[in-house]
């Protein structure tokens, strides 16, 4: 009487293998870890060492990069801004993860009231400018990796928060939820077992946004001299370097460049990947 | 008229991948005659929707192949251009689909949906007499306050007032063929009642056509001339509409008109 | 059918439910009262916005009522407690209009009825599985579907799951909100037929909430009409259909398209005027005398009450007493 149907379901890792956008930007990201890790294993260099009869040579078989004006090994210093910017990406996930996820949550299960007020103080933060906030942590703090991920993800992970509660007023009002209400579920399984679980999915798409975000502000208030300073070389204050002397020495500027461009392209083709993956199923099925 | 509006003979439709072409219709004919009432029925996904579709080419080609002809008024759909096409939707074929708020944009007021169509096919009328006509159609649609409609927007009205504003919409441009998909389906009883009742009024004043989509055969019952019986994106029976319901003959049609019946059980 | 000694299975008086909508109230349930046997079936009718659904959802305390008593085996359910509610819901479970939506899209069917279980710690691995195959089983599913998830499923298939879900903790009472919506008749009538196999088995109780009047006519001993947040017409559901007494009955049993051409072209259905008025307005006097072609002058000035016309059979309507 009934037809057997041939199974239908794949899992979202799977369904994403299809991907070929999301699959390029995973493999940019692990060639991008290879390359942190070899490169630290295998240089014969280290990112601060100086080396003042070979100043800014071009790319050549001793110097893969080049060097900057001090003689330092580009490649390797392009090495050392990209495990900075590694980092950044997981101070930036714990951070939203944490006080995103939580704080979403709260503004979402608290009672309607609540839960506005919540969003609306967070409104006010969010309109704080992120470059007010990284100079006065600097001023307080001084200058450093630690004073740069606060400036950073202090406003940053407002973004998760109003995401992780949007998603959870939708599913709150779902007919899935009401069923399990009417079998007699408590809150707390309803919390943990249909409505987080079901929020996985706009949460990893929000971070393919967040990381690159950080990343790139990094970059930028290293770039302004903000933040990192030298001799620590995160791809920013190369830049910053690499720009007054691009006319003759342009290698300075495309590497770190050229990096920081890759890695903001791999995880857009992630959040593309995810996007399509998460599109045919209704809500979001994880592995 | 002994010359059919539309005749459609030997349709096909697949459904191209890149390793093959599944066939989603197969060997459709019917014809519809003018002033008549067409009933489409079969379960979900038999490929009714798929065929109203078909007739009015609104099916990507890129994924969708076409084989047949669709004669309309004499001349084959399938060989017009783009152009020649967009002069027969809407004003020589008009479309009413389930959803009525799918037929309505939200962020415009009814008046300017409603008059898009007519000023489009009536260029050099003005404002005034577009106004006019579309207050009419309204008042012809049973919509109460007519002059109130046209200045609202689709979200403050009920379902079974914008399926008749999508329903006018449809005709303003005095179609000769109205492809009506499951037009009733979303609606509460006592309006689908109405909209029927519509239906087979306009019929007898424009000599309008109507092919009725529907899976319901009390709907079918109501107010069709004939009936073709769809399984599966094959026709499987034609036949007047007391041969369909008295007469059946092909063992699905009976399967189907069982099932009504048994789910009803009414009293005769 | 009804057994009149014994305590009734489901007793609600007086439900009322208002939803604020901005500054203004929505009065989605007017003094709902009605009276469920043991074994019974009972359906609800109406159009959309009559509030059948949200008589439904608040039953269950799905949607707390603004006022109302609603006894379940002699228990006032409003007075319950969260846990003791919650204990409570094993008696009486819900099937949802959209069955897809009702699951979630992360489950497999073996989930999705082992919920109740967990939830209630009633029976432990291995009784679990074995009663999780019954009630597949019961159902008419065969053991494969375990491993199939949500939207592997036909709509049919969806709903027969919503049953089986609902029968898992042995409720007395299933409330079926618009079953058949979705459905396509033949599958209509494979589940109708379930449903009716399941009470005879099991001496289930069902309300069965439908738009669908003339599904309802053989599947219910008795039918409610609602309109407008209100009971308008109560009664055996045969007579209900067969002889209807409020006006607005009978322009919706007189609107239902039969399958019979013959009979179609001599039926002239009966016509109201304009739409069910938005819930916001609630006027004086009868919520039907807008559109009701038998309005006359006490109709807009007095709400009618229900009354008993016939034996079991009442309606709110000035016009069907003293006749």
């Amino acid at each position: 009487m009934q037809r057997i149907v041939p199974r239908l379901h794949r899992t979202a890792w799977q369904k994403f293998q299809q991907q070929p956008m999301g699959m390029c930007g995973i493999y940019l990201l692990v060639a991008l870890a290879l390359f942190v890790s070899l490169s630290g294993f295998f240089s014969p260099f280290r990112y601060d060492e100086i080396h003042l009869i070979a100043k800014n040579h071009p790319p050549s078989l001793r110097f893969w990069f080049g060097t900057d004006d001090l003689g330092r090994d580009v490649l390797i210093r392009t090495s050392y801004g990209a495990y900075i910017s590694l980092c950044i990406a997981l101070a930036t996930v714990i951070i939203d993860l944490i006080l995103g996820f939580l704080i979403g949550s709260l503004a979402a299960l608290s009672g309607k009231k609540t839960g506005e007020c919540l969003m609306r103080f967070l409104d006010i933060f969010y309109s704080i400018p992120t470059l007010l906030i990284a100079i006065l942590l600097s001023v307080i703090l001084g200058s450093g990796f630690f004073s740069i991920v606060l400036a950073i993800n202090l406003i940053s992970w407002i973004t998760m928060a109003r995401i992780v509660r949007g998603q959870l007023l939708l599913l709150k009002e779902m007919d899935f939820v009401m069923a399990s209400r009417s079998l007699g579920a408590s809150s707390s399984r309803i919390l943990f077992t249909h409505l987080l679980p079901n929020t996985w999915g706009p949460i990893m798409l929000t971070l393919t946004m967040t990381i690159p975000s950080a990343i790139f502000s990094e970059a930028f208030l290293s770039f302004l001299g903000l933040g990192i300073q030298a001799p620590m070389a995160s791809w920013g204050t190369m830049a910053h370097e690499g720009l007054a002397a691009f006319q003759y020495y342009p290698w300075r500027l495309f590497f770190p460049a050229a990096f920081i461009s890759i890695t903001m392209l791999a995880f857009y083709l992630i959040g593309e990947g995810l996007k399509k993956s998460f599109n045919n199923a209704p809500a979001m099925n994880l592995p | 008229m002994n010359e059919s509006l539309l005749n459609v003979d030997r349709l096909n439709l697949f459904l191209t991948t890149t390793s093959s072409q599944i066939p989603l219709l197969q060997g459709v004919n019917f014809k519809i005659n003018q002033g008549e009432i067409l009933g489409l029925v079969g379960e979900s996904g038999c490929g009714k929707s798929l065929t109203a579709q078909s007739v009015l080419r609104l099916l990507n080609p890129r994924y969708f192949k076409i084989t047949g002809t669709i004669k309309f008024k004499g001349e084959d759909l399938l060989l017009l251009s783009e152009r020649s096409l967009r002069q027969v939707r809407g004003s020589a074929i008009g479309l009413m689909s389930q959803d009525p708020s799918s037929a309505l944009n939200p962020t415009l007021k009814i008046r300017t949906q409603l008059l898009e169509g007519f000023l489009k096919v009536n260029p050099g009328s003005s404002h005034k007499d577009a106004n006019k006509v579309g207050i009419e159609w309204l008042d012809r649609m049973h919509i109460p306050n007519s002059l109130l409609r046209m200045q609202q927007y689709p979200h403050e009205l009920s379902g079974g007032t914008k399926q008749r504003i999508a329903l006018a919409m449809a005709l303003i441009c005095r179609p000769s063929l109205l492809l009506a998909d499951e037009p009733t389906t979303a609606l509460d009883v006592t309006v689908q009642a109405e909209i029927l009742l519509l239906f087979k009024e306009l019929v007898k004043e424009y000599a309008l056509s109507i092919l009725l989509i529907t899976h319901d055969l009390g709907v079918v019952a109501n107010c069709c001339d004939r009936v073709i019986v769809m399984r599966a994106g094959q026709i499987v029976e034609t036949g007047t509409v007391d041969e369909i319901f008295f007469k059946p003959r092909h063992p699905y049609t009976q399967t189907l008109l069982q099932a009504k019946q048994n789910s009803i059980q009414y009293a005769k | 059918m009804q057994n009149e000694h014994n305590q009734p299975l489901l007793q609600v008086t007086g439900l009322t439910k208002s939803f604020k909508s901005g500054r203004h109230v929505i009065a989605a349930l007017n003094g709902v009262s009605l009276i469920l046997s043991s074994g019974e079936v009972l359906g609800i009718g109406g159009e959309s916005g009559c509030g059948k659904s949200t008589l439904g959802k608040v039953i269950l305390r799905l949607i707390e009522p603004s006022s109302g008593s609603i006894r379940f085996e002699g228990k006032e359910l409003l007075n319950l407690s969260q846990s003791r509610l919650r204990v409570e819901r094993q008696n009486m479970q819900m099937i949802f209009q959209n069955p897809g939506g009702s699951f979630n899209p992360r489950f497999n069917v073996k989930e999705i009825l082992s919920e109740p279980f967990i939830i209630h710690r009633s029976i432990q691995e291995p009784q679990r599985s074995e009663r999780i195959k019954d009630l597949l089983d019961q159902v008419g599913l065969e053991r494969h579907f375990l491993e199939r998830y949500v939207h592997e499923l036909s709509g049919g298939q969806k709903q027969r799951i919503a049953i089986a879900r609902a029968l898992a903790l042995n409720p007395r009472l299933i409330i079926c909100d618009e079953p058949f919506s979705a459905l396509d008749a033949s599958i209509q009538v494979q589940i109708i037929r379930l449903l009716e196999k399941l009470q005879k088995e099991l001496g289930l109780a069902y309300i069965l909430i439908s738009h669908d009047l003339s599904a309802m006519r053989s599947f219910t001993d008795r039918m409610v009409i609602m309109y407008f947040g209100q009971i308008v017409e109560t009664g055996p559901s045969r007579k209900v259909y067969d002889q209807p007494l409020h006006p607005y009955t009978q322009a919706l049993i007189s609107a239902i398209p039969l399958p019979n051409p013959q009979l179609e072209r001599l039926r002239k259905p009966i016509v109201l005027k304009g739409e069910m008025p938005s819930l916001l307005k609630a006027s004086k006097g009868c919520p039907f005398q807008g559109r009701c072609p038998k309005a006359i002058q006490i109709c807009k000035e007095v709400s009618p009450a229900l009354k008993e016309i016939n034996p079991g059979h009442f309606t709110a309507c000035h016009l069907s007493c003293g006749k």
